[in-house]
Formats: structure tokens, sequence, C-alpha cells
């Protein structure tokens, strides 16, 4: 029962409805000493970590950094594929060459 | 100037549809060189990464560092990872947040202290209290101090409990998504959130007790075995 309840109430704090825990208390007063530290602590948690925002210019600093290393990663696929696809004809035309000796 | 206005309102409407595209789509265009995709990725998972990151190693400065690499690690990855074998690209992240916070422990060479000075006392009081007559406990739970233990309850919680808990709170999973990453029923899930929801208190209440102690007069070792100065 205090498992549902407490599922039930994280569900709101995710959903940005921050319900008074008082309310669910005086919903449930034969309940209270078992949810009070389920639902202070799911509170804690969600407030914590709702209030730890990264810093704008850090975020965009990394964001810029991962756009840089996509073009990276794509030039260097591209460089393979060019030197595989050489690679593949070397070796299309020695064959074909061995094959006509 | 119709066909200007035209072309702006594909581009915003495509960029718009983009921003609601799964990741799985997104992993696959960023796989083909969109770096648009992978702007709409950044934007969906840098803060929760940072947030993970900031629990594990409670500085702000090193959470960035390691939210920033975990992406850098996804893009040089990304060849590997399309076709995302799940829905959410987070897991994957997560998992590297989580090596990355034991690689810069590793490099410490020790455990380190949240820095700010964590006044788990109030928030004891709080998960303690039946009766109420004092302030709220949202009240309570919004102060800095009190959110720098409950940072630091979390970064001691037992591994299977910390997951389920970071990854709803933060990656926001549902519980069936939860259970398939660790491999639990929804009812497992349940109960492991509900531990660790037990846990969280019986871990802020052993950071509260020196304190306790040190108030009344008594000596006595703090949760890091580092002996307390008495006050009188």
């Amino acid at each position: 029962m205090s498992t549902e309840i407490l599922s039930q109430y994280v569900d709101e704090l995710l959903a940005g409805r921050e319900r008074p825990l008082q309310e669910y208390l005086l919903k449930h007063p034969d309940k209270r000493e078992e949810l009070l530290p389920l639902l202070v602590g799911a509170l804690a948690v969600h407030r914590t970590l709702r209030g730890a925002e990264p810093k704008a210019s850090r975020e965009e600093a990394s964001r810029r950094r991962a756009v840089e290393e996509l073009a990276k990663v794509m030039a260097e696929r591209d460089d393979l594929t060019r030197k595989g696809a050489l690679t593949r004809l070397v070796e299309r035309l020695k064959r074909a060459l061995g094959g006509g000796g | 100037m119709v066909e200007t206005l035209l072309f702006i309102q594909a581009l915003l409407t495509g960029r718009a549809s983009l921003a609601q595209a799964s990741d799985r789509e997104l992993v696959a265009r960023t796989a083909r060189g969109d770096g648009a995709a992978l702007e709409i990725l950044h934007k969906r998972y840098y803060a929760k990464l940072y947030k993970l990151a900031l629990v594990k190693v409670g500085n702000e400065d090193d959470a960035h560092d390691i939210a920033s690499e975990a992406f850098l690690r996804a893009v040089q990855n990304v060849l590997k990872l399309d076709p995302l074998s799940s829905a959410s690209l987070y897991p994957w992240l997560h998992t590297v947040v989580q090596n990355l916070a034991v690689d810069h422990y590793r490099r410490m060479g020790q455990v380190e202290a949240v820095s700010d000075t964590p006044d788990s006392g109030d928030l004891l009081s709080v998960f303690e209290r039946i009766e109420d007559p004092g302030p709220l406990p949202e009240d309570i739970v919004a102060r800095k101090q009190v959110q720098a233990a409950v940072r630091q309850a979390l970064a001691a919680l037992p591994e299977i409990q910390a997951q389920a808990v970071f990854y709803r709170f933060i990656g926001e999973m549902s519980l069936a998504e939860i259970g398939e990453q660790l491999g639990k029923s929804e009812g497992a899930v349940k109960s492991l959130l509900h531990r660790g929801m037990l846990h969280l208190r019986g871990r802020v209440r052993e950071m509260a007790e020196p304190r306790r102690r040190t108030t009344k007069g008594d000596t006595g070792k703090d949760v890091h075995g580092d002996t307390l100065t008495v006050r009188r």
C-alpha cells in the first residue's frame, strides 16, 4: 500500500504537480508514520535534483564540442570509406591481372 | 517573398518535428552526420547527466566535465550505437557517467566529501516529525544545505537502489523501462524505490547523529571517522 502511494506521489512530482505533502498525509492519517519518511524522501530527492541546474555557458560549450566531434567522426568515416574503396579496387585489379596472367 | 516565407515555415516545422523525434531516429540521423539531431539529443539529456554526475562527484565543475565527456563518448560511438537497441539513449549515457565518476574517484585517489556543509539535522527532523507544528517539509527541503545532505545521502545508496532512484528521478523513466534495464518486474522496481527512500532516511540519521552528539557536549566520530570538535 505505502509502496503504491509512494509510486503515485513520485509520478505527480515528475509531472510537475508538487502536490503538498500534507495533503497526502492527511488523506492517510493511519499510515502517516509509515508514509512520512517515504514522501519526505521523495520530495527531497525531487527538489534536490530539480534545483541542480547546469550552467548555461557550460552546456552550450559542451554542445559545440559534441557537434565538432561529430564532424571529426564523420570525416574519419568518410576517409576510411574512401581508403576502403581504393583498397578494394586495387585488390580487384590485382585479382583481375593475376587471373589474366 | 512568399516562397521565402514558405521555406522558413518548412524549416521551422522540420526543426519542430525533429524535436519530437524518438531517440532511435535522432541517433540514426546523428550517425549520418546530422548535427541538428545531435543538438536535440544534447538538449534532451545534458542536464540529466549533469545532475547524475553532481550527485556522484559532488562538485559542479567536475559534474560539467563528466556530462560533457559522456556526450563526446556518445558521438565517438554513434556508428556502433545505431540502430539504438533500447527506446532511449539515456541508459547508455547513464552508464557512461557512472563509469566516468568511478574514474574520477580513482584519479583523485579518495572519496571526496560534498563541498557544501550538509545540514542533515534539519532534514532528519522533518523525516521523523509526526506532529507537525513547525515549518512545512516543503520549506525545509528547499534549503541548500539540506539539498547537499540529500545529495550526499543519495551518493551512499546501495547500487541497485541508487540505479532505480536515479533512473526514476533523473532519467524520468517509467517503472516498466527501469524494470527492463535492471531485469526486474515493475513491482520489484517499486519496492527498490521504497527501500531507497527508507535507506535515505537511515543515511540522513547517520549523518545527523554526530552533530546531535556534539551539540549535547559529547565527543565522537563523524560518519567519515574524523574526530568531532566539541561545541559548548
